[in-house]
């Protein structure tokens, strides 16, 4: 049943696709309309920035519309996506730079960037969870999103990221035991 | 104790079979640092996946399609548009007068024709027994390498009716019987020409003409 659902929603999709590429760009709309809250969760959590998630995620979906003639009729538009918005995700934090090493997990410190007020609303967890993202190297975030907030299993996440599944479990590992220590050290207990 | 932390990341995955997670279970029973470990990192995972997905702000759709690039749309849909298309027609009373005045000329122009039957602007000689007429057309371009005639007696096919030169000017004999014709002259195979000796012209619904050829017996 669910596969039916999928093949079903694949192929309105593709329909939708066509339109926009026979010169219907309204129709593109529906698309937008579907997948904004994938897409602006995904940049938010990956920029941990209201603004810059926005705007990210606005040009992602133009970029994504002057590059429907690329996409791959019978792949998934949601990984094609995704794909797309990680990349402009890369771009954006490699312009700002990341200033966590990749492999040093002593480096990790309390954030002191925190005030006492802070301190005590990060205790209801949206705010700190993405503190502590913010904190983890680009490619180690990316992985733990896919993962653990949009669920999707290792295969997906190498057609969308085009990493092994073997280094991407690494990176998921490694992921999980900084945020772990992040957590702990804003004082974050378990639950 | 590497291979158990292993074990633990497994679990985390969802990818750890029963007798795997036995093994985790009985090493944490010992070991109250892993434990700890796998409690905390339990605890990150929990709040992953907890986390609700986000709504972008008012109008982000709207925002987007404004800034959508325009796209040219493709020929089958510029066809299909032309074809069956819904169009709005805006008038004011001058235009309203002008084609009025236009209905009223060629009404009366036509019922003139009725009553005192012409011969064709261009000369034919008539065929009674095939009611055909043979009709001459000539077109003077110096310059061309081929013309040719297109129109609706062909099907406005291009390769149908070559024309010959002699001194510059492209001549075709026709064989059409009596009624109105629609043709142009394409030149060198890309160029659609209007007959200049046209007796009459009509609009070609691609912002160009025709020429109007009528074939009396």
């Amino acid at each position: 049943m669910m596969r039916t659902m999928n093949n079903d929603r694949q192929s309105d999709e593709e329909a939708i696709i066509r339109q926009c590429l026979d010169g219907d760009p309204d129709s593109y709309s529906l698309l937008v309309d579907r997948y904004k809250a994938m897409v602006y969760t995904l940049a938010y959590r990956m920029l941990g920035d209201s603004d810059g998630a926005k705007d990210l995620s606005q040009e992602s979906f133009i970029a994504a519309y002057g590059g429907l003639k690329q996409f791959k009729f019978g792949s998934k538009f949601s990984s094609w996506l995704y794909s797309i918005v990680l990349n402009k995700c890369r771009d954006y934090l490699r312009q700002v730079k990341d200033t966590v090493s990749t492999d040093d997990i002593s480096n990790i410190r309390p954030d002191t960037g925190l005030s006492p007020e802070q301190a005590a609303s990060a205790r209801e967890g949206k705010y700190i969870l993405q503190k502590a993202l913010n904190r983890l190297p680009a490619d180690y975030r990316e992985v733990i999103i896919l993962k653990h907030i949009e669920e999707l299993d290792y295969q997906e996440i190498q057609a969308i990221t085009g990493t092994s599944v073997s280094a991407l479990k690494v990176r998921a590992y490694r992921g999980r035991e900084m945020l772990r220590k992040i957590l702990e050290q804003a004082g974050v207990t378990h639950g | 104790m590497g291979n158990e932390r292993e074990l633990m990341h497994k679990v985390l995955d969802g990818a750890a079979g029963d007798d795997e997670k036995k093994i985790v279970a009985r090493a944490m029973e010992t070991d109250s640092e892993l434990r700890e470990e796998f409690s905390g990192l339990m605890n990150a995972v929990r709040m992953l996946e907890e986390s609700e997905r986000l709504q972008p702000p008012p109008a982000f759709t709207a925002e987007v399609m404004r800034r959508l690039p325009q796209r040219s749309p493709s020929i089958l849909s510029r066809l299909r548009e032309f074809l069956f298309g819904s169009r709005v027609l805006r008038w004011n009373m001058a235009t309203a007068l002008a084609t009025a005045v236009i209905v009223l000329v060629s009404v009366i122009t036509v019922s003139r024709m009725h009553r005192e039957p012409t011969m064709t602007a261009l000369s034919g000689v008539s065929s009674p027994a095939e009611k055909a007429v043979t009709v001459r057309l000539t077109f003077s371009s110096p310059q061309a390498q081929r013309v040719a005639v297109a129109g609706d007696f062909n099907k406005w096919r291009t390769d149908a009716h070559e024309m010959k030169r002699t001194d510059g000017v492209w001549s075709i004999d026709l064989k059409l019987k009596p009624g109105v014709y629609s043709y142009s002259f394409v030149v060198d195979g890309k160029s659609w020409v209007s007959d200049p000796g046209a007796e009459a012209y009509e609009d070609d619904g691609f912002g160009s003409h025709n020429a109007v050829l009528r074939v009396n017996i």
